[in-house]
């Protein structure tokens, strides 16, 4: 079966450019259909302005405004939540994530990983990663990303837990999909929004960082473990309004080949993010040259 | 051999080490000796005295753009044809007609890049135009044929800001090298020549103005194998920072607006305790992570008087919308648990009554950065200590926040030394707390004659608490305050403390009852921490603004006008 994956995705990369996302067999929530959502005009959000948790919302035809929401109660136990990713059952993983305070998010439950059920839309917690500090002063971050590899059947998340101005103490997870058992670990780098692509048929996890506006790569073995240092492979670094954004979230597009990095102002505090947008750089890989270019 | 190797690897690591440590102690000092813009003098030159006069003038004209001089006949032809056009003046006021500050940064001819080269005919002869608007950060570009007059490009770009004329950049360059502090940090009066890079857009290369958003350039001076960064903000024609950076094999490294204030406050005030000696009073303060400036191990005339001070959580609640609002804390701008963040450090000055100094004030502030616009807060603590003894603890809220029917809820946590009695006026007498408590002042709360409400009794004598009702001539409606006592416990608020209470509670629960409830301790022979929360309600009718700021246009940039509400109590000593 493994081997049978490997040449489709081969057989899949020389057709499309040989770059492939590494979650190119996630699928959406059975519940999304069941509770009578729409799938083309459906989306989840953990950003809902003055509300804490998971929404799933239905936008009108014209997609100016929310037709209806689903929110159950569930979906609010975790707090305030960060990004989400599918798995290739369904789930939906997401994690704890504070905003402007402490209340709904205790530093002690930042290091929390929580599954939605694919059927029963239930929002439990799938893993607990230990935190690496008890004095959150500094830093009352954990996990800051996530991002699914179907081949490894792991989940990659990054934490910055135990992090201080002169410490960069961040770790990136590699978890078994099945087992939760962490199954290795990329230590002393505060890793913030991720994404596995495949490039020639060789796996890499795509790494924003939490200090500085680079773009990291690390290679992958096939079990999905570490096998090399992380590199520098692009910087966002005085582009976009403010100049210093770090890259909150990476998505590769398999459609158009291009890599979305989503980036925002993140200085180590709980300033909220208001009248602060999000930027968005497309960037698209020179095969030739080994490299990352800006489209946009 | 063997030996001789390990010799080596030892005397290699040793160096490592010492250089890396040298390295490390050379960046902390640079940025402990960086100055932050309200610390930094106005230059003073003709030039620029000539520039704010060619302000003030086109900002009351007509047409509010400062126009590019000394053009060729084409040029200026270009120059007045985008005049006339409306569309290219489309952002040089506000909607209600007011003018904003406008410049022409440059004409040319334009090149290969700059047009669809189909338009390149031989019957053209088109010129390109740049406008940059100094409050909106937009530029307006504009392609024009002076052979048909026509336009043949026009759009606006947000937070854009094109390459600056020669004038700007000379101007930047006279603001840095004769300025007070540069010429002191660099030992000498630096000439034009010694100045760097002075045309790099600070916005687009190599430094920035993020809290201002204006247009700032960086004049850098180099002095052996350092760079002296000079951030100039050519809107207030002021310096926004200074700074040392090693120069390296690579050139300098980045520095910004942000950054000077930010490492510098870091470095001074968050990772270090500051000692002042003044009118016989020894504070000693540090801002926290997430509970403000706190003072601590505080004497008067050589004795203990206070433990600890400091303001650990903000509550701000909007009436309109059931449970919505938010719970601040405030401290350090990174690295920390603040929502809303210093951006200057504490300042000492003198405290004045009548005319008369009568003791000093140490102020914190702290801000977001899009303050004063919408959903953006603005918070200043301040400690007076007068020279008789007594001390005040206030803060206030200035605006703007998310609505005008938000109440403020300040947590102040006062731990004076050896507090080992709580006694309050029940309108006849002083009433001693055996228990742990709390009380709500109101209007009908009764105050001695000397508007007391409580006795801190401490070894020796102690402190009246005096509420604030309005007294203190800042132009306070009062403090409405719950006062919480509770005994003094290290878990309890001695170190830093997270959010211990939700935004929008209206009744007692504001945090401290945590530490009373359910079970009460007695007070009796146990040290006790006084907590106390006032409530302000802000108010934007005109006339009566408080907790409340506003954006106003003035000379053709927008400047901030404040409307503070300070409360908080003062201590009086009793022997």
């Amino acid at each position: 079966m493994k081997y049978l994956i490997i040449i489709l995705i081969f057989f899949t990369n020389n057709l499309l450019g040989q770059i492939l996302s590494g979650n190119y067999c996630l699928k959406y929530p059975d519940f999304i259909k069941t509770e009578g959502y729409d799938l083309n005009r459906a989306a989840f959000s953990t950003s809902e302005v003055r509300k804490k948790g998971l929404f799933l919302n239905q936008y009108s035809l014209d997609k100016t405004k929310i037709e209806k929401q689903f929110h159950p109660a569930s979906w609010e136990s975790a707090g305030f939540l960060g990004g989400m990713i599918f798995d290739r059952v369904g789930n939906v993983y997401t994690f704890s994530a504070p905003h402007v305070n402490l209340i709904d998010n205790p530093p002690i439950k930042n290091n929390n990983i929580y599954i939605v059920d694919n059927k029963t839309a239930e929002l439990k917690l799938w893993k607990s990663i230990p935190l690496c500090t008890d004095n959150f002063d500094e830093n009352p971050f954990g996990v800051m990303g996530l991002t699914y590899h179907c081949m490894a059947k792991c989940i990659y998340a990054s934490s910055i837990s135990g992090s201080k101005r002169y410490e960069e103490k961040g770790k990136v997870y590699c978890i078994d999909e099945y087992s939760r058992t962490i199954k290795d670990s990329l230590t002393e780098f505060d890793g913030f929004g991720l994404c596995v692509i495949s490039i020639n048929g060789k796996f890499s996890l795509l790494m924003g960082n939490c200090r500085n506006s680079n773009l990291y790569s690390v290679d992958l073995a096939d079990n999905g473990k570490f096998i090399s240092k992380p590199t520098m492979v692009f910087s966002i670094e005085n582009m976009g309004l403010r100049g210093d954004d770090k890259i909150r979230k990476i998505v590769y597009n398999n459609k158009d080949n291009t890599l979305t990095i989503n980036s925002l102002e993140f200085n180590f505090n709980l300033a909220a993010v208001l009248n602060k947008p999000e930027t968005n750089f497309k960037l698209k890989y020179d095969l030739e040259k080994k490299s990352w270019y800006r489209v946009n | 051999m063997k030996k001789f190797i390990c010799y080596r690897l030892i005397y290699i690591f040793l160096l490592f080490t010492t250089t890396f440590i040298n390295a490390q102690n050379e960046l902390k000092e640079a940025i402990k000796k960086s100055k932050i813009g309200f610390e930094i003098s106005e230059t003073v030159s003709p030039l620029i005295e000539q520039r704010k006069a060619k302000v003030n003038f086109y900002v009351k004209a007509q047409l509010p753009i400062i126009p590019l001089e000394n053009l060729n006949p084409d040029e200026k032809l270009v120059q007045e044809l985008c005049f006339k056009n409306p569309n290219f003046t489309k952002y040089t006021k506000n909607s209600k007609g007011q003018n904003y500050i406008n410049e022409i940064f440059g004409i040319y001819p334009v090149r290969p890049g700059d047009v669809n080269p189909k338009l390149l005919t031989d019957s053209a002869k088109l010129y390109r135009i740049e406008m940059f608007n100094f409050v909106l950060n937009v530029s307006t570009i504009a392609i024009v044929d002076i052979n048909t007059k026509k336009f043949v490009f026009l759009n606006h770009y947000e937070s854009a800001q094109p390459d600056i004329p020669i004038a700007l950049k000379e101007l930047a360059i006279e603001i840095a090298a004769k300025n007070k502090e540069v010429i002191e940090e660099l030992g000498y009066q630096p000439t034009i020549k010694d100045a760097l890079m002075p045309n790099t857009k600070t916005s687009l290369n190599k430094t920035r103005c993020e809290r201002s958003q204006h247009l700032c350039v960086a004049p850098t001076f180099i002095k052996n194998d350092k760079a002296l960064w000079a951030i100039v903000d050519l809107t207030s024609l002021k310096i926004a920072g200074i700074r040392w950076t090693n120069v390296g094999v690579t050139g300098p490294s980045l520095v910004t607006e942000r950054n000077v204030q930010d490492d510098k406050i870091t470095a001074c005030y968050c990772e270090q305790l500051n000692n002042l000696k003044k009118d016989n009073w020894e504070v000693n303060y540090h801002l926290t992570t997430s509970d403000g400036l706190e003072i601590v191990d505080v004497k008067f005339n050589n004795l203990p008087v206070i433990k600890s001070v400091k303001l650990v959580d903000w509550h701000v609640s909007y009436s309109s919308t059931d449970g919505f609002g938010y719970s601040d804390a405030i401290g350090c701008p990174f690295f920390s648990q603040a929502a809303v963040y210093a951006n200057q450090p504490p300042t000492v000055s003198d405290l004045k009554v009548n005319n008369e100094t009568v003791g000093f004030v140490i102020d914190q502030q702290y801000f977001n950065p899009g303050w004063p616009m919408p959903c953006n807060y603005n918070y200043v603590q301040r400690y007076e200590f007068y020279k008789d003894g007594k001390f005040r603890v206030t803060t206030a809220s200035i605006g703007r926040g998310c609505g005008n029917d938000g109440t403020y809820r300040p947590v102040f946590r006062i731990a004076l030394q050896n507090a080992q009695g709580f006694e309050e006026w029940n309108g006849q007498d002083w009433k001693k707390w055996d228990t742990e408590h709390w009380t709500l002042q109101n209007d009908t709360t009764t105050l001695t004659k000397e508007k007391y409400l409580y006795k801190i009794n401490t070894s020796g004598g102690g402190y009246f608490v005096e509420p604030n009702v309005g007294q203190f001539n800042d132009k306070s409606r009062g403090d409405n305050a719950f006062s919480y006592v509770t005994t003094y416990k290290t878990e309890e608020g001695e170190n830093n403390l997270i959010t211990i209470g939700p935004c929008c509670n209206t009744d007692y629960k504001q945090g401290p009852e945590k530490f009373i409830e359910p079970n009460p301790e007695s007070l009796l022979n146990k040290e006790l921490v006084f907590w106390y929360v006032p409530k302000m309600r802000n108010d934007d009718r005109k006339g009566y603004e408080y907790c409340w700021a506003e954006s106003v246009l003035k000379n053709g940039v927008y400047e901030s006008e404040i409307f503070p509400c300070f409360v908080g109590p003062m201590f009086v000593p009793f022997k």
